[in-house]
């Protein structure tokens, strides 16, 4: 039996999550406001931190699986390389998922916010409820519309879309960050502004549990996480725009895989150490497994780092 | 990538831009995240009242 496994089918599994996934999350926590249930909603709200995080390699790998049919490589225009595909569909369809990542970001942040906040206050906070609900209601939005455009690549039996030669939204943002002298600068300085958010109130976290610096109380160390995770949010943002800007130098990049896994279980690591309050207590020591928890949600971290250093050394960025 | 002497920008200029636009996204950054800890003091303080 032969076997094979590429980026084409991790998207082709993924696709599905940004839609189905965040439609059952976005549901959950609408049904939750209604019925009033607050487990109902701290599920929901797991539900679409998940997803969110999810988006990301489903965007990064929509293009490896495009460069397959049609090579995006250093805008290659003309048809496909099969001739049923049309190119301006594969464009329309990344185009529409770089919004659908944008909007599915923010949700999923504000959905870890709420989290943050019912830890701590057992409580999300009002305008939380509203916020999440206008930018999840655009997420799914944006998630359909890529969703539609990208079941019209194979199924011409559906297809509605009519063909274009106007550049797309993904094309044009990434040309824009790719021509522009001072986009890619600007975006690599905010992009470690985010990693020295992120790991530097992380790090101190994991230091406290680790039991090396007891001065510092837990409610201090927690109340710096928004900052961790806005600085997450930031290098989201600017690596999307290094990535729609030249994505040929990442989806043949395989230190750029590394990295990408070892983000997905760093991040989904840091939901669960950020959702589970068992470490967070002043009166009695962390235990074996927090400590566990957190010294290899700080080695990912780490390894993150490192797979984004090595892109051009290991890989064949830059 | 577009480059420095390809660009049309002078030395001046661009680093002025890369600045503005770190500044600019930075301070949204700050401004978040000041607003998202004053929401949490304010909890605080009104559980703490309770």
């Amino acid at each position: 039996m032969e076997f094979a496994f590429t980026p084409t089918h991790l998207h082709l599994l993924l696709n599905h999550f940004p839609t189905i996934g965040f439609f059952i999350g976005l549901g959950l926590f609408v049904v939750s406001l209604v019925a009033k249930s607050t487990h109902l909603k701290i599920g929901s709200l797991v539900v679409l931190v998940g997803i969110s995080i999810i988006t990301i390699p489903t965007y990064i790998t929509g293009n490896a699986a495009g460069d397959v049919l049609c090579g995006v490589s250093v805008n290659v225009t003309g048809p496909c390389r099969d001739a049923a595909v049309p190119r301006s569909l594969i464009d329309q369809h990344e185009g529409a998922a770089l919004f659908c990542l944008f909007f599915m970001t923010i949700t999923g942040g504000l959905a870890w916010l709420g989290l943050w906040q019912w830890r701590r206050f057992g409580a999300m906070a009002g305008w939380n409820n509203v916020a999440l609900l206008v930018f999840g209601a655009l997420a799914f939005l944006t998630a359909g519309r890529a969703a539609a455009l990208g079941g019209e690549i194979r199924h011409p039996e559906i297809r509605v879309t009519a063909e274009t030669t106007a550049k797309q939204f993904g094309r044009i943002a990434g040309d824009f960050i790719s021509n522009s002298p001072w986009t890619w600068v600007a975006s690599e300085t905010l992009h470690f502004i985010g990693l020295t958010l992120l790991l530097g109130v992380l790090t101190l976290i994991v230091v406290k549990v680790l039991g090396i610096i007891p001065s510092i109380t837990y409610n201090a160390l927690d109340r710096l996480l928004p900052w961790a995770i806005l600085g997450f949010g930031l290098n989201i943002f600017t690596g999307m725009a290094f990535f729609a800007a030249a994505p040929y130098q990442y989806i043949h990049n395989v230190a750029f895989y590394y990295k990408l896994a070892f983000l997905l279980a760093a991040g989904l690591l840091t939901v669960l150490y950020t959702f589970d309050a068992s470490w967070a207590h002043e009166d009695r020591p962390p235990s074996g497994r927090s400590k566990v928890v957190a010294g290899t949600a700080l080695f990912l971290w780490v390894g993150v780092m490192y797979w984004g250093s090595m892109l051009p050394f290991i890989g064949n960025a830059f | 990538m577009g480059t420095l002497t390809s660009s049309g920008f002078t030395p001046l200029a661009l680093g002025s831009l890369v600045l503005a636009a770190v500044a600019g996204c930075t301070l949204i950054v700050v401004v978040i995240g000041v607003l998202i800890d004053r929401s949490a003091a304010e909890h605080e303080r009104t559980t703490k009242d309770r």
